[in-house]
């Protein structure tokens, strides 16, 4: 079986994308690629809140439905330009990548398996949050969300799943607002209210925090 | 002009985004949230005994058990309506027929799910 000890994560992928040609290369680029990132990948996933929709056994599926995702989609992958492309900077990119691979593979297991996102789409998630996560503010909304009540941590959770960072004012898709349905036995329109009765209530608890810091600027 | 800031009240969504990742709710996606979660030490969550061989994820089984899990049926949407309807008006009725077809839908989802576990 060939070594790729040595190899890029970017050079992995692209062994992988090249299966028709080399199968025996693409799934040992597949064993050191997914040897570098199993525990990684199964520790973010393990990290989830407590949610009736994942634990035991779907988080084995999650992981490896992700790295199944990342072989089947390895050729998408585009490292992002970047000054630095040392190690660590190319591993995180890749993690990165696999991260939002993990993340569709959630909203679809949370969906009862509708496909929600393209793997090609994940490589235009991008983050544009620039609050700090130890501010008082952050920690208060920290707070807030701990407090929330089973049903509404489950309705939060899948809105963020879907949620893309900079942009505002997000409807949950319909696909997920059926699937909460679903598992809460009512209909997708009390699941959108009540998300946005959610989002009411963190208002009005978060907004004398909101106005001091505003002030303070 | 009115001045933009990122703790407006219209940003709400994305302090809960930030709060929620800052919690590990999030699974990062970019490079440097993904560099906040690497001093997380390994040994606090063990690798299960699945998950320690590379090439079984891509066994014919495990990609057969995937792929099934992905057409999953979806409820007919006449049942969504029935049950909206039933909120929306308040009187918990819901038509016989879309019973039958939410029955209908679970029971081909079980069998799915139970021939998927099966394997």
């Amino acid at each position: 079986m060939p070594c790729f000890d040595h190899d890029s994560n970017s050079d992995l992928l692209g062994y992988m994308a090249m299966a028709g040609a080399d199968p025996e290369g693409a799934r040992a680029a597949f064993s050191e690629f997914y040897g570098r990132h199993v525990d990684w990948v199964h520790r973010m996933v393990k990290r989830l809140p407590p949610n009736r929709s994942i634990s035991g056994q779907d988080v084995v599926d999650i992981v490896q439905d992700t790295f199944l995702d990342a072989y089947k989609g390895a050729g998408t992958f585009k490292p992002m330009a970047s000054a630095s492309t040392d190690c660590d900077t190319e591993r995180r990119q890749a993690r990165a990548w696999l991260g939002g691979i993990a993340k569709n593979v959630i909203l679809q297991h949370l969906a009862g398996g509708i496909l929600l996102t393209d793997v090609d789409d994940i490589n235009a998630i991008s983050s544009t949050t620039d609050l700090s996560e130890e501010s008082a503010l952050v920690t208060a909304t920290r707070e807030a969300l701990d407090s929330l009540e089973e049903r509404d941590n489950d309705i939060l959770l899948s809105w963020l799943y879907e949620y893309k960072p900079g942009q505002k004012n997000q409807r949950m898709s319909n696909a997920e607002s059926r699937a909460l349905a679903e598992r809460w036995q009512t209909s997708p329109e009390n699941i959108r209210q009540r998300r946005k009765r959610i989002f009411d209530q963190l208002r009005e608890t978060l907004q004398p925090g909101q106005v001091a810091l505003e002030k303070s600027r | 002009m009115k001045r933009s800031s990122p703790t407006s009240p219209l940003d709400t969504e994305q302090l809960v985004y930030t709060a929620a990742r800052s919690m590990g709710w999030i699974i990062p996606t970019t490079e440097n949230e993904v560099r906040a979660t690497e001093d997380i030490p390994l040994d606090d969550i063990p690798l299960p005994d699945a998950l320690k061989n590379p090439l079984a994820t891509l066994d014919e089984e495990v990609a057969r058990a995937h792929r099934k899990r992905r057409h999953l049926p979806v409820p007919a949407s006449e049942t969504f309506e029935a049950l909206a309807r039933a909120a929306r008006d308040g009187t918990g009725d819901i038509s016989p027929e879309a019973e039958a077809t939410m029955k209908r839908d679970r029971d081909a989802a079980e069998s799915v799910l139970s021939s998927t576990k099966k394997e």
